[in-house]
């Protein structure tokens, strides 16, 4: 009986997997993209670092590489928003949407199902995106794989809910929802230092951000990977940052995931499932 | 055939539809002035962080200007403005595509050039009226002087260089209805377009093969022209004459080729299963 349960959760999910994987795979296009918008954002900062750097021969600055990471960061960030969060809207337009609520497949395993190949595909991207930098600026520094790869974990979860949270935002807000998708992207990337170091921000800014959780994850994320150079992490000391990192990485997909059903449960009961 | 009026009443109407739709939404509006400013301020943090004290000097050997505010907030308004062209065009194609109202749109008797030429006209002035904003709004947070520019030549190259943006836009929408995949399309745009543009560098600091890309790019000498125009630096064939010609060149080039473009793939898709296919 057990086994037949899990069996029922899995097995719907598994083939919502595999739809996504095969949309994402079909469109050439897509794949494409999925996989240069970290290499030619990567190229476009990188050249902008240069018109500021030292004269060539220097090395380059420990700035590049707090942007490199948290430019990595973003990426996960802005697929968290659009291609999870805002995804429900295509479908909402096409009429898709409410259809899947129909089956008898979790509405929660639609969403979930997006995420898989998805980071997989910007996975490979924020990869080969690294090779270029590599290339660019030479001498790419890579410390404390295993802890980097344990707050990258932490951070992508916490995202993933931010992702949630917005996907339910956007069943109720409909077209409005690009407009503060794109507010939250920028004010993030922002506040959230993603791509120069915390100390640059203007103090009102800085206690901002010192009250998104996100910016912890960048900060420690970073500072992990540059082998804790003097001054870093910037917001607190490491063990404070893991466990904030830590808590919104599992209190954030969970708050993400309740918000998500709540309001499904109430366009289901207002009869506004289908409307766009 | 039509008479000019009828044509200009099809214009008309299709600029107040594009109003109406976007009148509901006014944080398009804040976000559009809003996004420059904030990616001059990223831009500025990161190169503050790099260069140090002399953040102003490093730029100004590589640039031609230490005024490397005002440099990054012209790449940036010129680089939204493209966005938007390409946005309100592209996405507005595929979302009368999804919506089935574009295969209607299709068999009215109106003019589609007229149409077009309508909702560019639109978006080309909400464009520069946040350019206007945005560019304000960024001389007051980053301490810039507004004073003692050449706004006439400035707005020479926006508004010639305007008429081979849109003709691009209508590329990108042709690539959008043949392909149908405006998600992953605008992706591709956003990060083409921020490399040859110039957005945070000149053009002429782009390797051998990227540059030869960027000047193929209206964006690239808009940019390029209004800064050259703005904050003295140099214009990218030696004076403005040449580089207005060049603009002017391609806004005369650019719309015919680009309505070939979107006649071609017209065809192609009605031979097939017609434009309502999506």
């Amino acid at each position: 009986m057990r086994r037949t349960f899990r069996q029922g959760r899995w097995r719907p999910f598994v083939a919502m997997v595999g739809v996504q994987t095969a949309l994402l795979l079909r469109s050439p296009l897509t794949f494409a993209a999925g996989l240069l918008v970290s290499f030619g954002g990567v190229l476009a900062l990188g050249l902008m670092v240069q018109m500021f750097a030292p004269a060539a021969g220097a090395g380059a600055p420990l700035e590049v590489w707090v942007m490199f990471y948290g430019y990595l960061l973003y990426v996960f960030l802005s697929d968290s928003l659009w291609r999870i969060g805002f995804s429900v809207r295509p479908e909402q337009i096409q009429g898709t949407f409410e259809a899947l609520q129909l089956t008898p497949a979790s509405a929660l395993a639609g969403l979930l199902a997006r995420v898989v190949p998805l980071f997989t595909l910007t996975s490979c991207g924020a990869l080969l995106a690294l090779a270029l930098a590599s290339l660019i600026f030479g001498g790419l520094p890579l410390h404390n794989p295993g802890l980097a790869l344990g707050i990258l974990a932490a951070t992508l979860a916490g995202t993933l809910g931010v992702g949630f949270c917005f996907a339910a935002y956007t069943l109720l807000a409909g077209e409005a929802a690009a407009a503060t998708g794109n507010f939250l992207e920028f004010g993030l990337l922002f506040l959230c230092a993603m791509l120069f170091p915390f100390r640059t921000l203007p103090g009102p800014l800085l206690v901002v951000s010192r009250l998104l959780p996100l910016s912890y994850g960048v900060d420690a994320f970073r500072s992990a990977l540059l082998g804790f150079p003097p001054g870093y992490p910037e917001l607190a000391p490491l063990q404070t940052e893991l466990w904030i990192v830590a808590v919104f990485g599992l209190a954030s997909p969970l708050l993400g995931i309740a918000l998500y059903r709540a309001v499904i449960l109430y366009l289901r009961r207002s009869g506004r499932l289908g409307q766009y | 055939m039509p008479s000019l009026q009828s044509s200009l009443a099809v214009a008309r109407w299709a600029a107040y539809t594009r109003y109406r739709e976007l009148a509901g939404y006014p944080g398009w509006f804040l976000l559009d002035a809003l996004i420059p400013i904030l990616l001059v301020a990223i831009s500025m943090m990161l190169g503050q962080a790099v260069g140090g004290p002399l953040a102003g000097e490093r730029f100004a050997s590589q640039a031609g200007t230490s005024e490397y505010a005002a440099f990054l907030l012209i790449g940036a308004n010129v680089f939204l403005l493209t966005l938007r062209a390409f946005w309100d065009l592209g996405l507005w194609l595929r979302k009368e595509q999804q919506t089935g109202t574009l295969e209607a749109l299709y068999v009215t008797p109106a003019d589609r050039r007229w149409l077009l030429l309508g909702l560019a006209v639109f978006n080309l002035a909400r464009g520069l009226v946040n350019l206007l904003l945005s560019f304000g709004a960024g001389c007051l947070v980053f301490g810039i002087n507004p004073l003692e520019r050449n706004y006439g030549l400035a707005l020479a190259f926006l508004l010639v260089g305007s008429v081979p943006l849109y003709a691009l836009s209508l590329l990108y929408g042709s690539l959008v209805l043949r392909f149908k995949e405006s998600d992953a399309l605008i992706q591709m745009a956003q990060v083409v377009l921020t490399i040859v543009t110039g957005v945070y560098y000149p053009v002429t600091v782009l390797p051998g093969l990227l540059r030869a890309a960027a000047l193929l790019a209206p964006p690239a000498w808009m940019a390029h022209g209004l800064r050259a125009a703005l904050l003295d630096t140099t214009f990218l064939l030696g004076g403005w004459p040449a580089d207005l010609a060049v603009l002017a060149g391609m806004a005369l080039l650019g719309p015919p080729l680009a309505l070939a473009a979107l006649r071609r793939t017209e065809h192609s898709l009605q031979r097939g299963a017609g434009m309502g296919q999506f």
